[in-house]
């Protein structure tokens, strides 16, 4: 986490960005006017490593996808000069039969690695994963994953993907080897690279996928988000769309830490917050993932969860929330945790509120309403 | 053999030309390709917005040659090229700001410093 003078929120809606500022202590919030007003932002991330810097993908309604970038701290926006696009001569099947693969939108930024200034990671819907060297400005494509010959295989037909497109997304890169990546797919599953996307693997041994012909298929899962622990990069936490997971990595197997959630609420939900500084500590939100998943809070009764076990155990935390016709939930990356001493913890809801904790999630506060969907949170430092 | 071609550019894509509904450019061939060429040249990243990687114009994107349907971009050009989007209001100024600082297009979606409320 970059440190810097105010703490910031960076939110990504449906129709713009805004910037929610601190106004002392976590109590109040001063919000930003729009940025790339009327375009669906997926996601607005700060660059750890020269924190000045922005990157934002955004797609307006009959245009195509693109990404801006601000080095003055989200004042000015410019537009990257070559924004991440598939290789030509790559194909999607298709019912109808093999269609030339497009890049719908840009849906998740990833800073690249503490060594490499300037490096940033992109994934796309449908999936795809590009790579930029100069801060955003042109994008390339990873070949090894978008052009791998198995790439079919992982990633499915057009029309075997969610509603919204198929993502990749969750782009982790280990803080102690540049090469080292993870990356989640929905629908494809997670998998792993050694040798900074030049090739990979799948890492899916132990998760269910109760929705593919083969229970014990090695890929074709849906990853809602994936983290690694920077403090204990071996150790990773999974929101699936079929429960809650940690993996210790020299074991390559997900155990499933869902279970010990309440059963009427369940372990499905689209976002996993790991605590800065302790990896035993991780919260998620669940959302109702019944009969046609209604994907809101169950019950419409929205709260958080959180171990500080690794898992073992799970508790509440809701207390000033609604308590009850909070038909909303929380997209994979909308919610997210600051550095502070005690730990602030966020997140954007699907009705367009952003609400804060500045106590771990025991007590909850409305920080900004009457937003646009919120599609993305996270926390700055400028 | 080059042609001037007037461009009639729809509200979402002025932030590429400064404002401007309308711009003129030359283009070096008869095909509706060599106007986009043309076009981008003038306002890099454009051309993106409105035709794919794989070169097909964009599913809500309608390109209008000298008032017939373009179909695709091997369609001839004379001189007049609109670009529609579909069921899109689109002749309102931009609410932002925008400008043309060297070859790239730049809109300042909020005052300076940052305005706060």
């Amino acid at each position: 986490m970059p440190t810097g003078t105010t703490l910031h929120l960076l939110i990504g809606t449906k129709k713009g960005a805004w910037l929610l500022r601190d106004g002392g202590g976590r109590r109040s919030w001063n919000i930003s006017a729009p940025i790339c007003f009327g375009t669906s932002v997926f996601h607005i991330v700060q660059d750890p490593r020269d924190p000045k810097r922005m990157v934002l993908s955004s797609k307006a309604g009959h245009l195509g996808p693109t990404v801006m970038l601000s080095a003055d701290g989200g004042r000015k926006w410019t537009e990257a000069a070559k924004p991440p696009a598939f290789p030509a001569g790559l194909t999607h099947r298709s019912q109808h039969g093999d269609q030339p693969r497009t890049v719908d939108h840009v849906f998740w930024l990833q800073p690249g690695h503490a060594s490499q200034p300037g490096l940033w990671y992109a994934g796309t819907s449908p999936q795809g994963l590009f790579r930029s060297q100069d801060y955003g400005r042109t994008w390339e494509s990873v070949d090894g994953f978008n052009a791998n010959a198995k790439w079919h295989d992982w990633c499915g037909a057009k029309e075997e993907g969610p509603p919204d497109g198929a993502r990749l997304h969750s782009i982790n890169v280990d803080p102690r080897d540049a090469r080292h990546l993870y990356i989640g797919m929905s629908s494809g599953g997670v998998f792993e690279s050694t040798d900074a996307g030049a090739s990979w693997k799948p890492l899916n041994k132990g998760i269910a996928a109760d929705f593919l012909p083969d229970p014990n298929a090695e890929y074709g899962h849906d990853p809602h988000c994936v983290r690694l622990h920077p403090l204990m990069p071996d150790r990773l936490y999974q929101q699936n769309h079929c429960g809650i997971y940690r993996m210790e990595r020299a074991e390559a197997k997900w155990e499933r830490i869902g279970t010990r959630m309440p059963k009427k609420i369940g372990d499905v939900g689209f976002p996993m917050v790991l605590h800065p500084r302790d990896p035993d500590t991780c919260w998620v939100f669940p959302m109702d993932g019944t009969s046609v998943w209604p994907r809101t809070s169950p019950g419409g009764k929205p709260a958080v969860y959180k171990t500080t076990n690794a898992g073992r155990t799970w508790s509440r935390l809701s207390q000033g929330m609604p308590e009850s016709n909070g038909w909303w939930t929380v997209f994979r990356q909308a919610m997210t945790a600051d550095a502070g001493k005690s730990v602030g913890l966020y997140f954007g809801t699907t009705q367009g509120s952003v609400w804060a904790s500045r106590d771990e999630g025991a007590r909850w506060r409305a920080a900004a309403e009457g937003l646009p969907r919120i599609q993305s949170v996270e926390a700055a430092y400028l | 053999m080059a042609r001037t071609v007037r461009v009639f550019v729809p509200g979402p894509l002025r932030s590429y030309t400064g404002g401007r509904a309308e711009v003129t450019v030359v283009a070096a061939g008869a095909l509706l390709s060599d106007v986009l060429a043309a076009i981008e040249a003038n306002h890099p990243g454009i051309r993106f917005r409105m035709i794919d990687e794989a070169g097909r114009i964009r599913e809500h994107i309608r390109l209008f040659a000298e008032g017939e349907l373009a179909r695709d971009l091997r369609t001839k050009v004379d001189g007049e090229v609109q670009i529609i989007c579909a069921i899109s209001g689109g002749l309102q100024p931009l609410p932002q700001r925008s400008r043309l600082d060297g070859q790239n297009a730049v809109q300042e979606f909020a005052a300076r410093p940052i305005d706060w409320q």
